[in-house]
C-alpha cells in the first residue's frame, strides 16, 4: 500500500517534469542555432526536423491506421514540385508557395483517397504503384525538367541555414503537436480500436472510412510542406530524389525502428536513423541502404515494437 | 536456387508466421530483403545496364504470317507457356499442389486434415523463386537489365495476379497477356515512357472496381 502511494507520487513527479522537460527542450532547440555551432550541425538538425515530420506523418497512416504505405513519398514530391513550379514559373512569394505545396498534397490525397478502401498488402502495393506512376510521369514531363530535374531560385536570406533551421523547426513542432492531438482525440482512439480488433470496432459503430480519410489527409499535409521547404533548401527538384523509394524506405524504417503506432516512436527512430545514416554515409559510402535493410529485417523479426517496445520491457523488468 | 529461397523463407518468413499481422510484416521484411539484395548487386556488379548476349547461332528471326520475330523471343514465349502448363498440372494433379491450394483457401481446415503449413510455405516460396529466376534469365536475353529493374517486374507480377484474381491460374495467364497488350498499345498510342504509368493506373482502377479480379479464383 505504502509502496503504491510512493510509486504514484513518483509517477506524478515524472509526469510533471516531462512536461517541463519538453518545454525546456523546445526552447533549447529554438535558441540553439543562435549559438555559434558549426553549419554542419545546423544542416543535421534541419534533416532531423524533416525526418521527424516524415516519420510522424507515416506513423499516422502506417502505425495508427495500420495501413502499411510504400508510397508516402508522393506527398513530399508533390509539395516540392508545386513549390518549385509556383516560385520559378509564376513568381509567387515563397511563403504562399510553401502553403500551396501543402494544399496540393491535400488535393492529391483527396484524389487518391479511394485507394483507402483497399486492405493490407493491396493498399501497400497500390501506393507503391502510384508512387512509381508519379515518378515516371514527372520523369517524362518536359515542362518541369523531366528526369534531369529543375532548379529553384536560390533563397535570398542573409543566413540560409538559420532560416531553414527555423522553418523546419516550426514545421516539425506543428506536425508533432497536431499528430499528438490526433492520436489522443476520439478519432485517434477509434483508429486504434479498429486496428486492434476491427470486428468489435465495427460492432460499436466506428466509421472507419471517415477516420481513414482524415488520417490520410493529415498524413499528407505535412510531408507536402516539408517537401516544399526541402526543395528550396536544395534549390533543386528531381523525380529520383523527391519521388524515389529512398525516402519512403527512410520513413518506414524510422517508424519501425522507433516503434509503430506510438507517438514517441518516430521521434526515437528519426534520431537513431539520422545518426546511423550519417555514420553509414561516412564510413561505408554506398552501403547505407544495405544497413537500412538489415535494420528493418532484424527489428521486424526480433523487436516488432521497436526501440520503444524494448525500452518499455527493460523499464518494466527493473 | 531452391535452396536459397528455402533458406530465405525459413529465416525470414517463418518467425513472422507466429505474429498476428502476418501479411504486413512479411511484406515489410521481403521489401527490406529486396532493398538489401539490390544494393548488394549494385556494389558487387555495379548499377550498369547489362544484357545476356544471345549466341549468334540463335539470333535469327522467324517469319510468322508476314511479321518477323526473334527466335529468342519465341523461345521465351514457349518456355513460359511450358512452365505455366507444368505449374497448372502441379497444382491440380499432385498432393503437394493440392495442399498448397488448400492452405491458401483455409489455413485452419488444411491444418486439421494434416497439412503442415510451414513445410508448404517453404515449398511454395521455393517454387515461386525458381519460376521467377527462370523468367529473369529469359528476360535478360531480351531486355537490358540492372539491379533496379527487378522492382518494376515485381510490381507487374503483382498487377497481373490481381488482374486475373488471386489464386486463379487461368486468371494469371490471361492477366499477363492483358497487361502486356495494355502496355504495348498505350506505348504506341501515347508517350512510350508513360506505358508503365498507364498500367499502374489500370491496375489501381481494377483493384478498386473489381477487387476479386477479372476471373474469380476457384479451388
Amino acid at each position: 500500500m505504502k509502496d503504491e502511494a510512493i510509486n504514484n507520487s513518483l509517477k506524478r513527479i515524472v509526469k510533471h517534469n516531462i512536461n517541463v522537460g519538453i518545454i525546456l527542450l523546445i526552447v533549447l532547440l529554438g535558441i540553439l542555432p543562435l549559438t555559434p555551432i558549426p553549419t554542419f550541425i545546423k544542416h543535421l538538425f534541419i534533416l532531423l526536423f524533416m525526418y521527424l515530420v516524415l516519420a510522424q506523418s507515416w506513423n499516422v497512416i502506417g502505425g495508427l491506421l495500420g495501413l502499411v504505405d510504400f508510397g508516402h513519398v508522393i506527398f513530399f514530391g508533390i509539395g516540392a514540385y508545386t513549390f518549385a513550379i509556383a516560385l520559378t514559373y509564376y513568381y509567387i512569394p515563397w511563403h504562399i508557395s510553401i502553403i500551396l505545396g501543402g494544399i496540393s498534397a491535400i488535393l492529391i490525397s483527396l484524389i487518391i483517397s479511394p485507394i483507402l478502401r483497399l486492405r493490407g498488402a493491396y493498399f501497400a502495393i497500390g501506393m507503391f504503384a502510384l508512387a512509381e506512376a508519379f515518378r515516371i510521369t514527372f520523369t517524362n514531363w518536359g515542362w518541369v525538367g523531366g528526369g534531369g530535374g529543375m532548379y529553384v531560385p536560390i533563397p535570398k536570406f542573409s543566413d540560409i541555414y538559420l532560416s531553414f533551421y527555423y522553418m523546419m523547426f516550426v514545421l516539425s513542432m506543428i506536425t508533432n503537436y497536431v499528430v499528438f492531438r490526433f492520436m489522443k482525440s476520439k478519432l485517434g482512439l477509434a483508429a486504434i480500436a479498429f486496428r486492434e480488433n476491427y470486428v468489435t470496432a465495427h460492432v460499436i459503430g466506428i466509421n472507419i472510412v471517415k477516420i481513414r480519410l482524415y488520417g490520410f489527409i493529415l498524413s499528407a499535409i505535412f510531408p507536402g510542406l516539408a517537401g516544399s521547404i526541402y526543395a528550396w533548401y536544395l534549390s533543386f527538384v528531381n523525380p529520383q530524389t523527391f519521388f524515389g523509394e529512398y525516402l519512403t524506405a527512410l520513413m518506414i524504417i524510422m517508424v519501425i525502428v522507433g516503434g509503430r503506432g506510438k507517438f514517441i516512436g518516430p521521434i526515437i527512430g528519426a534520431i537513431i536513423i539520422l545518426i546511423l545514416n550519417q555514420f553509414a554515409i561516412y564510413y561505408f559510402p554506398g552501403f547505407d541502404l544495405i544497413v537500412f535493410a538489415i535494420i528493418i529485417i532484424v527489428v521486424t523479426i526480433f523487436a516488432p515494437e521497436g526501440v520503444y517496445g524494448l525500452l518499455k520491457t527493460l523499464w518494466r523488468r527493473h | 536456387m531452391l535452396i536459397v529461397f528455402y533458406a530465405i523463407e525459413k529465416l525470414n518468413v517463418e518467425p513472422l508466421l507466429k505474429s498476428g499481422e502476418f501479411a504486413l510484416m512479411t511484406l515489410l521484411v521481403t521489401y527490406a530483403l529486396s532493398l538489401l539484395i539490390r544494393n548488394l548487386q549494385v556494389i558487387l556488379w555495379t548499377g550498369d545496364f547489362r544484357i545476356i548476349p544471345t549466341p549468334s547461332e540463335y539470333s535469327f528471326t522467324i517469319s510468322i504470317g508476314g511479321t518477323y520475330a526473334y527466335f529468342i523471343r519465341i523461345l521465351a514465349f514457349a518456355i513460359s507457356i511450358a512452365i505455366t502448363i507444368l505449374l497448372y498440372l502441379f497444382f491440380t494433379r499432385t498432393m503437394i499442389g493440392r495442399a498448397i491450394r488448400a492452405i491458401a483457401d483455409d489455413l485452419e481446415a488444411a491444418r486439421l486434415v494434416g497439412v503442415s503449413p510451414t513445410h508448404i510455405f517453404r515449398i511454395t516460396f521455393g517454387i515461386a523463386g525458381i519460376t521467377t529466376a527462370i523468367a529473369g534469365s529469359l528476360l535478360g536475353m531480351i531486355y537490358p537489365f540492372n539491379p533496379a529493374s527487378g522492382a518494376v517486374y515485381g510490381t507487374k507480377a503483382f498487377i497481373v495476379v490481381v488482374l486475373g484474381g488471386m489464386g486463379s491460374m487461368i486468371g494469371a495467364f490471361t492477366g499477363g497477356i492483358l497487361l502486356g497488350l495494355v502496355e504495348i498499345f498505350s506505348g504506341i498510342l501515347w508517350i512510350g515512357g508513360m506505358k508503365e504509368v498507364v498500367s499502374y493506373i489500370f491496375f489501381i482502377a481494377i483493384l478498386l472496381l473489381r477487387p476479386s479480379g477479372l476471373f474469380k479464383g476457384r479451388v
